[in-house]
């Protein structure tokens, strides 16, 4: 008996299987990568803040201890709150001086020569992992 | 049927597996998947380590924060808040040492919670000795504040940490303000431990002197050499320029002046050595006159003065002083003339203060007493810087001679009294002298007894707060000697101190009020002064000292504490007052005779008081024995008048130059330079014409007498001090004395003080 020899090649089903699989994979993997790189620049973006939040909450700290505390009390005593903005290395920022920390020891409610400083920093990515950078420490005289 | 090989059937007819292409997909789609995932984990690591140096900076700033509070609630509840060391707080709930120690105070715990700062925190007080590698003196009670921040979660947390280094004592006799002045570490002198500067917001002026204590070379003087070391560190942030002052002149190359880089110098690398050993990065030379070190202006000392100190009223640092208020407010703004303090058999005695006139001083009477020093054997102006300047003595003499012709309008004028104008013809018997002359009213200050206080009885085992007040400025324009041109500022009342303490007692004096408020404390304004009164003229012991003197002033002295103590803080300045000793062989008292009180006091040269005198450090002296602080310490004029104008103080300064003990520490060499090398100021009437008015103003606040202060001498001031008259010799022994000491020895309250700060 004589054998038909075989027609060889891929059929057709196989090969639009196949090239359904690979398509699939790799748009999922290049959505997939082209949002990591999406989440990478914005993740530099918040690096830079971060920088620009840190200097300027380390500048802060020494002017409002040194400088601007009486002027910071003044504006208190007028219920009005010491807030700072301007624009750093392309970078809008915000600093806010909290009010003076309480002082456990003091029942009639005093407050130690402590404050809460913020320091706020915006970068331009609305989307991701957010849009500011907030640092929360404290200056003190 | 046969067996037949595959070998024997062509390749058309080998059997293919069918879903190889399936099979190629999946392996191309696994190694996508891997590659892919590699680029993605990569991302991930870059993402990591975004959000890592995040909550790594925020830790950071949480263990400062943590640190801060820590600190601030040391100085708020003080050292008997921590219990026992080691101690601990943490703002973490699960821990053991959750607020350990605070009260329960919701709206605290709020701000300082996990929640609020985005991590939590552990604060930990420890003795400096627990801790190791770490650089503290030896003496002296030091605790390290360390605190550890973790933000994140257990797992993949990112934890920080900060460190304070606190000094437990009493920090105005610990923080050691110097100037330009010569703070002297006495022979066989050890300074441990860091040096603070307590120089305020500018570091411009900071600067440190190590001289070797200068004592004219002429007779009868002595010439002491001295040896003094530094032991402790020194951190400066520029050059240090060594100065060779020897004379009180800077001499030039290399012998003169060394500069050092900036840097750290521990012992050892600034011992000051007395010449002509010529060891250590400097040698002095002392073979011509006395020498020494001088840290020049541009050096800048670190400091570690917290900030709150230099902002503090007066009447905090009472309460930080003594637990209760003070139990003495005395308003003294009704007493324009000032008050009289005097320390009398255990009391403080407070009376209304009164001017005595003692005499007057002419011009002539100045030149008459420099020229009678120099037939005596001794320097004078006409020996020497004048001398030099107008080329010889005759010359000298007659140009003074004109000068006394000029009427200055600055001072009254009347006919030259002929008792001084004999004694002035036997000095200059070939010169035609002037018939009038201007003159000044020389005052002594006396308690009024007819106007008493308040009297206030001191004890040895307990401390008498005294805090006298004022609430109303007056414009006066004689206040410690200040003469104004032009303007004439506003001052409370003097306040005079004087008398053997017998006690502790701290004495302050402060302004109040819209006084207060006025009177920003810039270290430029200074409104509440306490003079201390030396009346050199009587030969007996003056200013303020301590009934029993057993206070430690000496390195070798022993351990021996005076039961009597003195603090005097003053808002405004502490200085000595004193009635110009040197000018008493001629003044003219009210009937126009000559009013020798040289003669009867110390003329006779067996006479005790002669002998107290002439030697190193007389009787004569100014002394005060305690502690003085004042937000700026001047014993000198800022500033005095001259034709109307204002003079700066140097020139008072060597205005000094001509008093009697002050020749010791105010040499003449620095008139020589101001003659010889520095240019003179076309736009101020310094000339050789001004030169008796000037010194004749000079006398008017009489900053002449030596002064002396034993014990810590520390200013809150933001305006470096000068110490331009007198010695202050430094008892760092307050330094270094351990918080057991201060407390219970000499019963002071202790305070943490921040001096180092590592983290943020």
């Amino acid at each position: 008996m004589r054998l038909r020899p075989s027609t060889g090649g891929f059929s057709l089903l196989e090969a639009l299987i196949s090239i359904l699989i690979l398509t699939t994979a790799l748009w999922s993997m290049l959505s997939l990568y082209s949002r990591l790189l999406k989440g990478s620049r914005v993740s530099e973006e918040r690096q830079v803040a971060l920088v620009v939040a840190e200097s300027l909450f380390i500048e802060y700290k020494e002017k409002v201890a040194r400088d601007l505390w009486e002027s910071i009390a003044d504006l208190e005593e007028d219920g009005e709150t010491f807030e700072v903005s301007g624009e750093e290395n392309g970078l809008d920022y915000r600093i806010r001086a909290g009010s003076l920390t309480l002082d456990p020891f003091d029942e009639d409610g005093g407050t130690l020569d402590q404050r809460k400083l913020y320091v706020t920093v915006y970068y331009k990515e609305r989307e991701g992992l957010g849009n500011y950078v907030e640092l929360t420490g404290s200056v003190a005289r | 049927m046969p067996y037949v090989s595959r070998d024997k059937y062509p390749d058309s007819f080998r059997r293919r597996s069918r879903g190889f292409a399936l099979v190629f997909a999946l392996i191309a789609t696994t190694v996508l998947f891997v590659f892919f995932t590699g680029l993605v984990y990569l991302q991930i690591g870059t993402a990591r380590a975004g959000k890592y140096d995040e909550d790594l900076v925020r830790a950071k700033i949480i263990a400062d924060l943590a640190n801060e509070t820590a600190y601030k609630l040391l100085e708020r509840g003080g050292i008997d808040w921590v219990e026992e060391l080691p101690f601990s707080f943490s703002n973490d709930p699960e821990a053991d040492d959750f607020f350990r120690g605070i009260p329960a105070n919701d709206a605290f715990r709020r701000s300082l919670s996990a929640e609020e700062l985005g991590g939590v925190f552990r604060v930990t007080f420890m003795d400096s000795s627990e801790v190791s590698g770490l650089e503290v003196p030896d003496e002296g009670s030091f605790w390290v504040l360390s605190a550890v921040a973790r933000v994140g979660n257990r797992q993949f947390s990112d934890i920080a940490s900060s460190r304070y280094l606190v000094k437990i004592g009493v920090p105005y006799v610990n923080n050691l303000y110097v100037s330009r002045g010569k703070t002297i570490l006495d022979k066989g002198s050890v300074l441990n431990g860091p040096i603070f500067v307590n120089h305020g917001d500018s570091l411009e002026n900071a600067s440190l002197d190590f001289l070797c204590n200068i004592a004219l070379g002429a007779p009868p003087y002595t010439v002491r050499t001295q040896t003094s070391t530094v032991e402790g560190v020194i951190r400066s942030q520029g050059p240090v320029r060594l100065v060779n002052e020897s004379w009180g002149v800077p001499l030039l190359g290399a012998l003169g002046e060394r500069e050092l880089a900036s840097g750290t110098y521990a012992a050892g690398q600034l011992e000051l050595l007395a010449p002509p050993t010529p060891a250590g990065p400097y040698t002095v030379d002392n073979t011509s006159g006395p020498g020494g070190l001088r840290f020049g202006s541009e050096t800048t000392i670190e400091s570690h003065v917290p900030l709150g100190i230099l902002s503090t009223p007066l009447d905090e640092i009472l309460d930080t002083l003594k637990s209760n208020s003070p139990e003495h407010n005395i308003n003294i703004t009704s007493y324009p003339e000032g008050v009289f303090v005097l320390f009398e058999g255990g009391q403080a005695k407070l009376y209304a203060a009164k001017r005595v006139e003692v005499g007057r001083l002419f011009d002539l009477a100045l030149l008459t007493r420099d020229i009678d020093f120099h037939d005596r054997g001794r320097m004078g102006i006409i020996n020497w810087g004048q001398g030099r300047f107008y080329g010889d003595r005759d010359g000298a003499i007659e140009a003074f001679l004109k000068e006394c012709e000029w009427d200055d309008p600055g001072f009254p004028n009347a006919p030259i009294p002929p008792a001084l104008r004999a004694l002035a013809q036997s000095l200059m018997p070939t010169s035609s002298l002037p018939t009038e002359g201007d003159f000044m009213t020389i005052h002594d200050i006396e308690p009024d007894l007819s106007r008493p206080i308040e009297t206030v009885t001191l004890s040895r085992s307990n401390w008498k707060v005294i805090r006298l007040y004022a609430t109303e400025l007056v414009a006066s324009s004689d206040n410690m000697g200040e003469v104004s041109a032009g303007t004439v500022d506003s001052y409370a009342p003097l306040v005079f101190v004087q008398g053997e303490v017998q006690g502790k007692v701290l004495l302050a004096y402060d302004l109040e009020g819209d006084a207060a408020a006025g009177d920003p404390i810039d270290g430029e304004v200074n409104h509440a002064n306490i003079a201390v009164v030396t009346d050199s003229t009587t030969g007996s012991s003056s200013g303020v000292v301590l009934a029993d003197d057993r206070i430690a002033t000496e390195p070798d002295y022993g351990s021996n504490v005076s039961q009597d103590q003195l603090m005097l803080f003053s808002r405004g300045r502490i200085r000595p007052w004193s009635k110009p000793f040197h000018y008493c062989s001629h003044l003219i008292d009210p009937d126009g005779n000559l009013l020798d009180l040289y003669t009867p006091t110390i003329g006779d040269p067996t006479s005790e008081d002669a002998q107290r005198y002439h030697t190193y450090y007389p009787g004569l002296d100014s002394t005060i024995y305690g502690i003085a602080a004042s937000r700026n310490v001047h014993l000198h004029h800022d500033r005095i008048t001259c034709n109307g104008k204002l003079a700066p103080q140097n020139w008072l300064f060597e205005a000094g130059g001509y008093s009697d003990r002050a020749w010791e520490h105010i040499t003449w060499g620095y008139l020589r330079s101001q003659f010889g090398t520095r240019p003179v100021d076309p736009m101020l009437p310094y000339s050789a014409d001004a030169r008796i008015p000037i010194e004749m103003r000079a006398a008017h606040a009489s900053p002449i007498v030596r002064w002396k202060t034993f014990g810590a001498h520390s200013s809150l001031g933001e305006e470096e001090p000068s110490f331009l008259f007198g010695d202050h010799i430094y008892d760092y022994r307050w330094r270094t004395m351990d918080a057991e000491t201060l407390r219970f020895e000499l019963g002071l309250p202790v305070t943490p003080m921040l001096i180092d700060r590592r983290g943020l």
